[in-house]
């Protein structure tokens, strides 16, 4: 049974009391929030998303509500808790759901050290996948949303759980976070494309997050071969690049990337060193999508 | 009086080499750092056996580069002191 399949109100009302617990790939989420903009948007971004089996384990108890006091009705704020920690300062209230999807990073980024995690999107086709490493700004989510809605599967937009032995990826298909001019563009060349809320003067910017295709949540305990680690980046009016990058500076790039290159000391060391030599590298600068598809599609037809 | 280079024990680093490129792994510290081809045939040869700058630097141009400009002691020296600062090299007067 999937969250599509709960009617909203009903959602809604799980959601504002015991909460929904929920698969995301190999990882169940147990979710609780009095705002109906949550609720409203987990039915519409995550409908394809399986319910966990009664009883199941739950890794993360995610709590997203307003905090105590004057700040509930005063310039009203959301808090995030996590188990009834509470890691973050609190956000204005209209951005309660994007503060769902960063905890969530936050919480992946932050416990799954069974896993190599990278700062990256990761998109397959044909059992290959394309690591793109990249620190906010460099085009990675437009890039990655492009090559998904264009038929790549979506294994994360975030991070990239990279198995001990570097030999697959674990998926972890989540909304899109696009930000800024990107919404625009993605709406644009995708009309059909279904959207959470435009979220004003965050952090980031205004951000919106994208549903990512159902086939890619159907596929989520697919695991992927990595073929290619590509740094990618946007520059207006630049013309499409592919350059080939050396290993040992592409080790650093992604090590600079990683979540917890440090905190796995030698065994990080030995994943990623296996990551790379596993890998074709490269530099990616683009400007024009449609050339950017094109080129990844070469590049796997080259393989 | 001259001094001998060597390498220090196998467990306080990681050495990964692609196409003469290399990256260092620091045991102690957990720092990682990128290391140039002649970084990387430096440490690879004194992790072997220890040798005096001359006796390394001759082994460079016989066995690494026979084909390419001479390396010199000066080059090598500087290389030899970022490693022995990294904590890579120990240096002893023989």
């Amino acid at each position: 049974m999937n969250i599509g399949s709960i009617p909203q109100i009903d959602l809604l009302k799980t959601i504002q009391n015991e909460g929904v617990v929920f698969q995301v790939a190999g990882f169940t989420i147990k979710l609780q929030s009095p705002f109906p903009e949550v609720s409203k948007n987990i039915h519409k971004l995550y409908s394809d998303y399986p319910l966990a089996e009664q009883g199941s384990f739950i890794d993360f108890h995610m709590k997203v509500a307003p905090p105590k006091g004057l700040r509930r009705w005063y310039r009203p704020q959301v808090e995030f808790h996590l188990d009834g920690f509470r890691p973050f300062k609190p956000l204005p209230q209209d951005q309660a759901y994007a503060m769902f999807e960063w905890s969530l990073n936050w919480c992946i980024a932050n416990h799954m050290h069974n896993y190599f995690i990278v700062h990256a999107a990761v998109v397959e086709k044909e059992g290959k996948c394309i690591i793109f490493p990249a620190p906010p700004g460099s085009g990675k989510s437009t890039l990655c949303a492009s090559l998904v809605m264009s038929g790549w599967r979506l294994l994360s937009d975030e991070l990239a759980l990279v198995d001990r032995n570097a030999e697959n990826v674990f998926p972890i298909p989540r909304p899109i976070n696009l930000k800024n001019a990107s919404i625009d563009i993605i709406r644009a060349r995708y009309p059909g494309a279904i959207f959470g809320p435009i979220i004003k003067d965050t952090a980031k910017g205004t951000v919106s997050h994208l549903k990512p295709p159902a086939t890619s949540v159907r596929l989520a305990s697919q695991l992927s071969r990595p073929a290619w680690v590509i740094f990618p980046k946007y520059q207006a009016g630049s013309i499409t690049k592919l350059e080939k990058k050396s290993k040992a500076q592409t080790f650093m790039g992604v090590a600079q990337n990683a979540f917890n290159y440090t905190v796995l000391g030698s065994e990080g060391f030995d994943t990623l060193g296996r990551l790379i030599d596993g890998c074709d590298c490269y530099d990616f600068c683009y400007s024009d999508i449609d050339e950017a598809i094109e080129t990844f599609q070469s590049l796997l037809d080259s393989k | 009086m001259t001094k001998v280079w060597s390498a220090v024990s196998p467990d306080l680093f990681q050495l990964k080499e692609w196409e003469g490129e290399g990256v260092l792994y620091l045991a102690d510290s957990g720092d990682t750092h990128l290391l140039n081809q002649v970084g990387v045939q430096v440490l690879m040869i004194l992790k072997d056996k220890p040798f005096e700058l001359s006796e390394l630097v001759e082994q460079l141009n016989q066995s690494i580069y026979p084909n390419s400009e001479r390396i010199t002691d000066n080059m090598i020296s500087g290389v030899l002191t970022e490693l022995y600062y990294l904590g890579v090299l120990t240096k002893v007067k023989s």
